[in-house]
C-alpha cells in the first residue's frame, strides 16, 4: 500500500479483516509517506525486495499540491507511474478514485475551464475510471462514495488531519479496509459460477400452486415491482456469465408456466441452466444441479426465503454461500447489491494484458511512462533544497523538530530554545536547516544538522528530518553540507552517530550507505572531509553570506 | 489501584500501568510514537465521551496534561 496520507492506521484492520476471512499471516507493506509515483516506478524498493500480489495507491488530491493546477501536473505524473506498474507487474492494482477536494469551494461557474479544484477531481475520476477499464486486473475504491455513505462529519476528521495527515476517522479508515478487503478476497478465491434460486416468495410474491398465475405478485407496481427488479439484477448477472439454476418445491408444470407465460417475467426458460423442481430437499437439488454443471458445491450461491431451508443446505454444505430474502421486499434488490463481491471476477490472463495493451486511448501516457525511471521521476519534479545557518526567526520551528523527530533522528537529543540560542553563540558550533520545495509546493523548514567542531574533527550532534521529505534524496545532501562545512572549518575528519531508539530503526545504515566506516562498537562513524557528491536531481542553495560569520 | 485515565494509557501503549504516572509522555515511553498517540486520542474520544480539539491533543503531552484537559471538559474522570 502507497498513500498520500498517514495509513499506517489501515494496516491493522485490514490484516485484522483478512485474517477474519480465514487468511493466515497476510504480509501487508506500507510504502513511505506520500511516495505513491515512486513506489509504482520502483516497487521492490518500496517493499523490501517484495513485489506484492496487490497494490493499493490511495491518494487525495489536495495532497498532492497546493494549487489544483500543480496537482494536475503531479496527478500527470502519478498516472503515468502508475500506467508503467501495469506494464511492469502481474500483480492486481487497486486505485483509489480520490475524494472529492473539500478545502477551496470552487464556483459552478469555473467548470468550464477546468482549472479548479472540483474540474481536477472529475477529470482525474473520468481518467481513472478509463485506465480502469482499459487494463486488466486494475480495479478502483471509490472513497468519495464512502464518504457519501457514512457522511463527512463521521468520515473525515479535522483534527486527524491536522495532527497526524491523517484525513480520515477510524469509521471511514475501517469501510475502507472492508472494501479493501472484499477486493482482496475477491482476487484469492474464485467467483461463485452459479446461483440457485428459489422461486415462490423469492422470483415472485405469493405461492404459484396456490395463487395461481394471476393471483401472484409480479409487475409494474409494488410490490411486484421488488420481484421484477430482482429478476433483472439476476439477469444481469447471467448475461455476464453467472449461471442461474431453480430449486423449487413445486409441481413442475406450475413454474415452467410462470417462466413461459407470464407477461412480467423477466428470466425465461432458456436463462435457467438447471430446473429442480420437486419435494426433496434442496441440499438434494443442490447436489444433483453442481453434478448436472460438473462445477463444485463451493461455487454455487443459494437464495431461499425460507430460513428452514436455507439452514437445510448450510448445515449439510456450508461451503454454499446461503442468502436469505429479507422480511421486507423492498429491501430484496439490495441483496445481490451487499453480496455482489460473491461474483466478483477478478481473473488475469496474459491475452487480457495482451489485448488491453494494444488499446489506443493509452498508448500517449504509456509512452510518457516508459521513459520515466525512478530518478528521472526525481528530476522532472524539480526539488530545491535551501540550507540556511539557524536564523532567529527559525527558534520555533528548531524547538518544535528536535523535540517531537523520532524516526528520522540520529542522536535523538533534545534541546530547549536556551539550549539552541546557547549553541548559536557557541563559536564552534554550527546549526543549519534545510527547506525543502518542489514544483508542486514547499514542505517548508524540514531538516535540521548541528555540527561540532573539536580540533581537527567535526563531530555531527544531530541530524534529523521530517519524515514527510523521505525518498527524495534530501538527507544525502544533508550530509553533504555537514562534510562540506567540516572541510570549511579546517577538520579532516567527520564523525557520525547513530544513537538507536525503538523508533529511528530507519536510519541505522544512514552513516555507511554515505561512506562512514565504523569507529567503535557504540554507533560512531567516521569519514574523511572529502566532498560528498549531493544527488543530481536536487538544486541546492546556499545562504549567500555563507555557513560561517 | 490505577484509575481509568492511567489504564487506558497502560493498555494503549502496551506497558504496565504501573510503570506510568502523571508525569509519563513520550520521552519516558518507547511506545509512545506518533501512531500510539492517534489511538490514545481515539481512544481518550470514545472512553470518556469527548471531543478533542488539535490543540488541545497538541498540549496533551503528559498523562497528567491530559487528566486537566479532560478535567476541564467535564469528563468523568
Amino acid at each position: 500500500m502507497a498513500a498520500s496520507f498517514t495509513a499506517e492506521t489501515a494496516i491493522p484492520l485490514l490484516g485484522g479483516l483478512l485474517l477474519a476471512a480465514g487468511y493466515t499471516g497476510p504480509d501487508l507493506r506500507l510504502a513511505g509517506y506520500n511516495q505513491l509515483a515512486q513506489t509504482c516506478l520502483a516497487p521492490e524498493g518500496s517493499f523490501d525486495g517484495h513485489i506484492p500480489q496487490i497494490f493499493v495507491l490511495l491518494f487525495r488530491l489536495e495532497d498532492l499540491a497546493d494549487s489544483a493546477d500543480k496537482a494536475s501536473e503531479a496527478y500527470d505524473t502519478i498516472s503515468a507511474a502508475m500506467s508503467r506498474l501495469r506494464q511492469t507487474v502481474e500483480s492486481e492494482i487497486v486505485i483509489s478514485l480520490p475524494p472529492r477536494p473539500r478545502q477551496p469551494a470552487g464556483r459552478v461557474t469555473e467548470f468550464p475551464r477546468g482549472n479548479d479544484w472540483l474540474g481536477l477531481w472529475h477529470r482525474v475520476s473520468s481518467d481513472l475510471l478509463a485506465f480502469a477499464g482499459n487494463h486488466a486486473s486494475v480495479y478502483l475504491l471509490d472513497l468519495e462514495q464512502i464518504i457519501g455513505a457514512l457522511g463527512e462529519a463521521s468520515a473525515l476528521s479535522p483534527q486527524g488531519e491536522y495532527l497526524y495527515r491523517q484525513p480520515f476517522t477510524g469509521t471511514m479508515q475501517l469501510h475502507m479496509s472492508r472494501a479493501l478487503a472484499r477486493i482482496i478476497d475477491a482476487r484469492m478465491k474464485p467467483a461463485r459460477k452459479c446461483i440457485v434460486i428459489d422461486c415462490d416468495n423469492t422470483l415472485w410474491g405469493g405461492i404459484i400452486g396456490e395463487d395461481g398465475i394471476g393471483g401472484v405478485e409480479l409487475g409494474p407496481d409494488f410490490p411486484g415491482r421488488a420481484y421484477v427488479e430482482f429478476q433483472s439484477q439476476l439477469k444481469a448477472l447471467r448475461m455476464a456469465g453467472t449461471l442461474l439454476a431453480i430449486s423449487s418445491k413445486n409441481n413442475p408444470q406450475d413454474v415452467l408456466e410462470m417462466f413461459d407465460s407470464h407477461p412480467a417475467m423477466v428470466l425465461r426458460r432458456d436463462d435457467i441452466s438447471v430446473f429442480q423442481v420437486n419435494w426433496e430437499a434442496k441440499s438434494r437439488a443442490i447436489e444433483n444441479i453442481a453434478a448436472e454443471l460438473n462445477i463444485g458445491i463451493d461455487s454455487l450461491v443459494f437464495v431461499d426465503d425460507s430460513s428452514f431451508e436455507i439452514e437445510e443446505v448450510r448445515v449439510r454444505f456450508p461451503e454454499v454461500a446461503c442468502l436469505q430474502v429479507p422480511n421486507d421486499v423492498e429491501q430484496l434488490p439490495d441483496l445481490l447489491v451487499d453480496n455482489g463481491f460473491l461474483f466478483d471476477k477478478l481473473t488475469i490472463t496474459s491475452e487480457d494484458r495482451t489485448r488491453t495493451e494494444m488499446m489506443r486511448s493509452d498508448r500517449q501516457r504509456r509512452d510518457q511512462g516508459k521513459t520515466l525511471t525512478a530518478e528521472e521521476f526525481l528530476r522532472t519534479v524539480e526539488l530545491r533544497v535551501d540550507f540556511n545557518p539557524y536564523r532567529d526567526e527559525d527558534l520555533a520551528r528548531f524547538v518544535q523538530l528536535i523535540n517531537k523527530s523520532n524516526q528520522f533522528n540520529l542522536t535523538t537529543r533534545r534541546y530547549s530554545a536556551d539550549d539552541i540560542r546557547a549553541m548559536r553563540s557557541d563559536r564552534q558550533t554550527d546549526l543549519f536547516s534545510v527547506t525543502v520545495g518542489d514544483k508542486f509546493g514547499d514542505y517548508g523548514l524540514v531538516g535540521i544538522c548541528i555540527l561540532k567542531a573539536e580540533g581537527k574533527v567535526a563531530r555531527v550532534d544531530s541530524l534529523l528530518m521530517s519524515c514527510r521529505v523521505l525518498g527524495r534524496g534530501v538527507e544525502t545532501a544533508m550530509l553533504a553540507q555537514a562534510v562540506a562545512l567540516a572541510r570549511a572549518r579546517g577538520c579532516d575528519a567527520i564523525v557520525g552517530e547513530y544513537r538507536p531508539t525503538k523508533k529511528n530503526a530507519m536510519v541505522s545504515d544512514l552513516y555507511p550507505q554515505h561512506g562512514f566506516v565504523p569507529a567503535d562498537e557504540d554507533g560512531l562513524f567516521i569519514r574523511n572531509t572529502e566532498s560528498l557528491p549531493s544527488p543530481e536531481h536536487l538544486a541546492v542553495t546556499l545562504p549567500a553570506t555563507g555557513f560561517m560569520q | 489501584m490505577h484509575d481509568k485515565l492511567v489504564l487506558l494509557f497502560a493498555d494503549e501503549l502496551d506497558v504496565d500501568p504501573a510503570t506510568l504516572n502523571d508525569a509519563s509522555s513520550p520521552d519516558t515511553v518507547d511506545s509512545w510514537d506518533s501512531l500510539a498517540a492517534m489511538r490514545l486520542v481515539a481512544a481518550i474520544e470514545t472512553v470518556f465521551s469527548v471531543s478533542l480539539s488539535a490543540r488541545d491533543v497538541m498540549r496533551m503531552r503528559t498523562i497528567g496534561i491530559a487528566r486537566e484537559v479532560l478535567q476541564a471538559k467535564g469528563a468523568d474522570i
